[in-house]
């Protein structure tokens, strides 16, 4: 009778451990502990190290105009934390980050000690982030997108760089200075700069588009459609022949790229405000061109020449229809599209899958109002106030670095010798490493330059190497009908007011928008356009528009 | 006799004399408790704020009710995503509810051991499947395509995309729901039926009844006490919507239809990071879900059956 007490009590006290055990398991990330400890590493250095970053900074500003940094910078004492997501974070492949030869590289190229805080395997970045600011003290720098940067201006912890670009960040000044639109677009209202954007090849804007099949055409004798009234003829043949539709990813479609071209509107059903050469703000599915563009999908529909899937379909199932030949024309991304191509060369049933331009009126020039151009920005670096004043310098020269003649190369194509190499030409080339081999995929995800986010400038000769040759086809096409960023509209910061009052009225704008025009086009309801926009007024569209102009008046007009 | 009236706390500290191992064995479950579901209750201040991350809950401005307003003065919200939510969960509480039931009564009445085992497993798989795996899945079945066309157009039908289709995805919402979850629901009350007392069956059967008078005057008996609390659970979720499976099937044609609260208020977030809208509306979600609770309650113990709580 005691022996099964004690082993009774024995055994409770052990599933009492175990599941404190896994209640434990719920702590933070080994990162954190990390930070916590440079963090302390920090304070002590900093406090030993007053004035030796004073004396690099005043040998640069007695050199005359134009200013140029040295790198590797020297006496820099001191590690600068960063945390580093998107196309900055650390690969997979690698365990640690001295491992990494881009990461490393980076030390060594700048002369700077980073401390790196990645976001770790399997998290999300703005958990990680979140987290991030709970602690006593952010992480110097910050490079990533969809962080709440604007809310950090608003709370004052986030540096306002304008006063030392030009001496300490020479490049990235000349950069944002070279088309006078781009650094308005970055300063705020009261004058500050607070990001490090990443500058792009124009050639690099547009994105999707549409791809038709040469043979169909050769077989029934027409040429490649540039205007709407082509496209509407050549996918009549098409049903008529083939039984074939014109189908598309739904992603794209939705935004009817590139459809809106056709008719001059300025984009698709995604609310993306625009702003005309008078500076006054207009929405696209507010205006005529649009309501003309609308009424001619509705009538396409009712001929049956479009795939009665198309809201719902995504990449893989359009690639499906292509194989199974249901289809002459379809709509996605560069990348989509290439794969369609790929597809078809597989199977080798014959197509042959060829990019279409966009269709305009009469070879009008082309630009959405989403087309961004430098100064545009859907990630960005900063510096944060956490960063001790003997470092912020450094800071600066080391995000500077990107945007130097010898840092664009390294931020695009790594280290010679392990990213890349010279061939016989004189031409950059990717090692294995990058573009794979027999026994590898290719990792274009080691280089920053792949994706918006880096402190750098993405040249086109990166786009070269690193797309297949039919997507660098598209976008060079599509980028010399374009009049890239003509009517972007910058971002604007609001109050926190209208910040709240812009985004119930938009929600409620845009649903009601999306929804008329989706049963338009698929013929559930009759459009009636003065009832749509009095309806869109009543949901708030003039307010929103107010708001808008307010906003860019303020920052603009001057 | 002298019936002494001891006090709650002198009860509790002379069981655990008794009982001190199964008290430390609830010790985690406690402190689990605490830390993650009742201390993170001080956050729904936020429904108050304008809450910043970067400002942190404590620091972060009030606005009173301003968040409430924003979502009770919306039109859209009393047109349609309301009645959308509580259409899509009475749905669920009509079809999906009793299911689980009658398959755990006619699983219950097999005699087949190996049959009964290998319709269980196949029942109750659907519900490890991800969601987001089955929505892609209902997605390529309903291209016009698919396969569930294939089989309406055998039958002389007209092939269409199911899910632009309001009346359809109410349908494939509530059936896809239904194979998920009967399965899993349906172990809790197979559980219940297996502890019954094969005496009741014996004594049922010599009384005269047959298989259907024993399901309903034995059978279902049994599981009332059960039903009624589910019921009760189910009811507390009426308002309920995190719109995750929406976000998956749903598109703008069918947004009258489709549209819960929960996956308005995600759209809401993409504009600008809303968490104060977000808790304001969960937080008014709740509080009518409490109700419902304490109604459902309510009616449960007029009916004779044992509530959840009072």
């Amino acid at each position: 009778m005691k022996r099964t007490k004690l082993y009774t009590r024995m055994a409770a006290l052990l599933l009492c451990l175990v599941m404190l055990g896994t209640l434990v398991g719920c702590q933070t990330g080994g990162t954190l502990e990390e930070k916590k400890t440079t963090a302390a590493e920090n304070e002590e250095l900093s406090t030993q190290s007053g004035e030796a970053d004073a004396t690099g900074s005043a040998e640069e500003s007695t050199e005359a105009e134009p200013i140029v940094i040295d790198y590797p910078l020297e006496g820099v004492s001191g590690k600068i934390t960063w945390f580093a997501t998107g196309p900055m974070d650390l690969s997979e492949k690698y365990e640690n980050v001295e491992d990494s030869p881009f990461h490393a590289g980076l030390e060594k190229m700048t002369g700077v000690d980073i401390e790196w805080i990645f976001t770790p395997v399997g998290g999300q970045n703005s958990l990680t982030w979140n987290l991030l600011q709970q602690e006593k003290e952010l992480p110097y720098i910050v490079s990533g997108g969809g962080f709440n940067f604007n809310e950090l201006i608003e709370a004052g912890k986030l540096v306002n760089l304008a006063d030392y670009l030009p001496e300490y960040a020479p490049d990235y000044w000349a950069f944002i200075n070279s088309d006078e639109n781009i650094r308005k677009k970055l300063t705020t209202d009261d004058g500050g700069i607070y990001y490090f954007v990443t500058g792009r090849d124009e050639r690099v804007a547009t994105q999707s588009g549409a791809a038709i099949r040469q043979d169909w055409l050769d077989e029934c004798g027409l040429e490649v459609p540039t205007t709407l009234a082509e496209w509407e003829n050549v996918l009549t043949k098409f049903k008529e022949k083939y039984g074939a539709v014109m189908c598309g990813v739904k992603g794209v479609f939705n935004q009817l790229i590139p459809l809106a071209s056709g008719t001059g509107a300025k984009g698709g059903i995604g609310f993306n405000f625009y702003v005309d050469e008078d500076g006054i703000v207009h929405c696209p599915e507010a205006e005529e061109e649009f309501f003309e563009l609308i009424d001619l999908l509705a009538d396409w529909h009712k001929k049956g020449l479009i795939d009665p899937d198309i809201t719902s379909t995504n990449g893989k199932s359009v690639r499906s229809k292509a194989l199974a030949e249901t289809t002459g024309l379809v709509i996605g991304s560069a990348g989509f599209l290439n794969n369609v191509a790929l597809d078809a060369a597989e199977a080798g049933n014959g197509a042959d899958w060829v990019i279409m331009p966009y269709p305009t009126e009469a070879g009008e020039m082309v630009s959405y109002a989403d087309y961004y151009e430098n100064g545009g920005y859907y990630s960005a670096t900063v510096i944060t106030t956490s960063c001790p004043e003997d470092l912020l310098i450094a800071a600066i020269k080391l995000l500077n670095y990107g945007y130097s003649e010898e840092g664009i190369k390294y931020y695009n194509f790594g280290e010679e010798g392990v990213f890349h190499y010279v061939d016989e030409n004189g031409e950059i080339q990717f090692t294995e490493l990058i573009v794979g081999s027999e026994k590898s995929d290719p990792d274009f995800g080691l280089i920053p330059a792949n994706e918006d986010g880096a402190p750098t400038y993405t040249t086109w000769h990166f786009a070269e190497l690193r797309y297949e040759p039919m997507i660098v086809e598209a976008l060079e096409m599509w980028a010399a009908q374009s009049e890239v960023g003509k009517y972007y509209m910058p971002s604007l910061t609001f109050t926190a007011d209208e910040a709240i009052r812009r985004a119930d009225l938009m929600s409620a704008c845009s649903t009601y928008m999306k929804t008329y025009i989706q049963k338009v086009i698929f013929g559930q309801i009759e459009a009636n356009w003065e009832e749509y926009l009095a309806e869109l007024d009543r949901a708030g569209l003039q307010e929103i528009l107010e708001i808008q102009q307010a906003v860019y008046d303020r920052k603009f007009k001057d | 006799m002298v019936t002494e009236k001891k006090s709650e706390l002198k009860k509790i500290a002379e069981d655990f004399q008794y009982n001190k191992w199964k008290y430390f064995l609830m010790l985690p479950l406690i402190v689990y408790l605490i830390l993650f579901e009742y201390k993170p209750m001080y956050g729904l201040v936020v429904a108050f704020k304008r809450f910043r991350v970067a400002l942190g809950v404590d620091a972060s401005p009030w606005v009173g009710l301003q968040q409430f307003e924003r979502f009770l003065t919306d039109p859209y919200f009393w047109k349609t995503l309301l009645p959308n939510t509580v259409r899509i969960n009475l749905l669920d509480l009509v079809f999906s509810f009793p299911v689980p039931i009658l398959l755990a009564i006619m699983l219950n009445e097999v005699r087949i051991p190996w049959f009964k085992k290998t319709v269980q497993t196949l029942t109750y798989l659907p519900h490890f499947i991800s969601m987001v795996v089955v929505c892609g899945l209902i997605e390529a079945y309903c291209l016009s395509n698919g396969m569930v066309n294939d089989i309406i157009a055998f039958f002389g039908g007209e092939r269409t995309n199911l899910l632009a289709d309001s009346g359809s995805y109410l349908a494939i919402y509530t059936i896809s729901d239904v194979w998920k979850s009967a399965g899993w629901g349906s172990i809790v009350f197979l559980s219940a039926l297996s502890s019954l007392d094969t005496e009741l069956y014996d004594a049922a059967r010599v009384d005269g009844a047959g298989r259907i008078k024993r399901m309903r005057h034995v059978v279902l008996p049994t599981l009332y006490p059960m039903i009624c609390m589910k019921i009760i659970m189910r009811v507390g979720k009426l308002f309920k919507s995190s719109g995750g499976k929406t976000i998956l099937l749903y598109q703008p044609l069918t947004y009258d239809v489709a549209d819960v609260i929960g996956s308005y208020t995600y759209r809401m977030g993409m504009i600008n990071a809303d968490y104060s809208y977000g808790a304001a509306v969960g937080l008014f979600n709740t509080v009518i879900n409490m109700i419902l609770v304490y109604a459902a309650n309510k009616v449960c113990k007029k009916l004779g059956q044992v509530g959840i709580f009072g």
